[in-house]
């Protein structure tokens, strides 16, 4: 094997798939990156057999071949080398002699029999999605998973398809977040599963040109994203995901419309009094299109007084002040309402004039 | 095979077929009276008696939401899904239950 490619080529190879190096040196191979030279690109892959990803990049070929490189000495050299032409050859089957400028560098490498290959999801349902479309479900969606390895369930994020229809649903059972979507090519039959969250905050940050289109396969038990030059595998989270519909209050008793960003920073300016609380609380009271935050510590105490629309019955309420902070800042509209059903039961935070999304919230008893 | 062997063949089974039928008539007969039965013994019931039976319902359900309430309000999941185990501030699956009942 014998390439030459750019710093900026192999940097990105090593950064897209460094998320799916094990941590763990149980088995030392999943702390490898394999480094495979065919039809004139170099395909990077790593796998903790949790999640298994693969990426190419555009190299100049001289031999075809390939070979296991210990992953973070390869990415850390990657990074630290000069921003020039690199060559990398694989000599005697077992070092990897990196060239750049007038030095050289060897790497000892591993055989590539030992690396466990990627899952073929061939036979899986096939789905697609704008990928601009993906990543704004997945961000609107993640931070709602729960980070409890617990309850694993609930670190993962229900997808739900109905013809071309997509709903993404998560929830850490404090709050829960919905997002509906379009698919491109939809399933014949309606089909769920859940996917891990973080999982997807990988593929989200992997998302670098919006313009693709993501192919989906999902299988028993597999899933794969594929991208213009980026493959995702991982596994599905087993389980029955609890009937979120349940949940959702359909009637209400008073709504709000109200600006995301003063909201925003008047949440923001208010939570500093509950920084060092065990409940991280704000109350909220809402009464003549006046919404009055206020907040309280040992630190101090503050309020804030912002104009708002309301209807119905006033309303005084408590909520996590982060929980509040995280959907504003996926909220994409200028506007946004809050209905309440009653000071203990959720409120349901959505977009003004947008019904493919809502957030509940359950308040904090005060 | 024969035609003739074929024939019995088919007789055989007609003959099962039948046998089935009548099996299944006598249980739907039977059926039928156990639901007569029935009928009649409830229209003899009075509307006291009705009602003391809806007040009782009533009394378990109410004390099974009761327990169920103060179960959640003691600090435990109610929702099926962790259902007993110890929860850590409300739980939007036990409200949702707790209101749905």
């Amino acid at each position: 094997m014998k390439i030459t490619a750019t710093k900026e080529n192999l940097l990105f190879g090593v950064s897209a798939v460094q998320k799916a190096v094990s941590n763990k040196s149980t088995l030392p191979i999943l702390t490898c990156i394999k480094l495979e030279v065919q039809n004139e690109k170099l395909y990077f892959s790593a796998t903790d057999l949790e999640i298994g990803i693969q990426c190419h990049v555009p190299v100049e070929v001289v031999t075809e071949g390939m070979t296991i490189v210990p992953a973070k000495y390869f990415s850390e050299i990657v990074r630290k080398l000069p921003d020039s032409l690199i060559t990398l050859e694989l000599v005697n089957e077992h070092e990897l002699i990196i060239e750049y400028e007038k030095s050289q560098l060897n790497l000892k490498t591993f055989s590539p029999d030992d690396f466990p290959q990627l899952p073929d999801v061939e036979a899986g349902v096939k789905l697609e999605i704008s990928a601009a479309e993906l990543k704004q479900m997945i961000n609107q969606i993640v931070f709602a998973c729960s980070m409890d390895e617990r309850r694993p369930l609930f670190t993962g994020v229900l997808c739900e398809i109905e013809n071309k229809q997509l709903k993404m649903v998560s929830t850490d059972t404090h709050r829960l977040a919905l997002k509906q979507g379009k698919l491109k090519k939809g399933a014949k039959k309606p089909l769920s599963f859940i996917i891990p969250g973080k999982i997807l905050s990988e593929l989200s940050r992997l998302i670098q040109n919006e313009e693709d289109i993501c192919y989906l396969s999902i299988s028993e038990n597999l899933a794969t994203f594929l991208l213009d030059n980026i493959l995702v595998v991982c596994r599905l989270l087993e389980g029955q995901f609890p009937n979120y519909r349940q949940v959702i209050p359909t009637q209400y008793n008073s709504k709000i419309k109200a600006n995301t960003k003063l909201l925003s920073e008047a949440v923001e300016r208010i939570s500093l009094f509950s920084l060092n609380s065990d409940t991280n609380t704000v109350q909220i009271k809402v009464e003549d299109n006046l919404m009055i935050i206020f907040s309280q510590s040992e630190l101090g105490q503050g309020y804030e007084q912002i104009f708002i629309e309301n209807e119905g019955e006033p309303v005084e309420i408590a909520f996590n002040y982060r929980y509040l902070l995280d959907v504003f800042k996926v909220l994409a509209t200028d506007f946004f309402t809050i209905e309440f059903t009653g000071s203990l039961s959720p409120g349901i935070i959505r977009p003004l004039e947008n019904d493919d999304f809502l957030y509940l919230i359950l308040p904090v008893r005060s | 095979m024969k035609l003739t062997e074929s024939l019995i063949e088919l007789e055989e089974k007609h003959q099962a077929l039948l046998e089935e039928i009548t099996a299944l008539k006598m249980l739907a007969f039977t059926l039928e009276e156990e639901n007569e039965r029935l009928r009649r013994l409830l229209c003899s019931y009075t509307d006291e008696d009705k009602a003391k039976v809806e007040r009782n319902v009533a009394k378990i359900q109410g004390q099974g939401y009761d327990n169920l309430v103060k179960l959640y309000e003691e600090g435990f999941h109610i929702c099926h899904l962790h259902f007993g185990q110890a929860r850590q501030g409300d739980c939007l699956f036990c409200v949702g239950f707790l209101r749905k009942l």
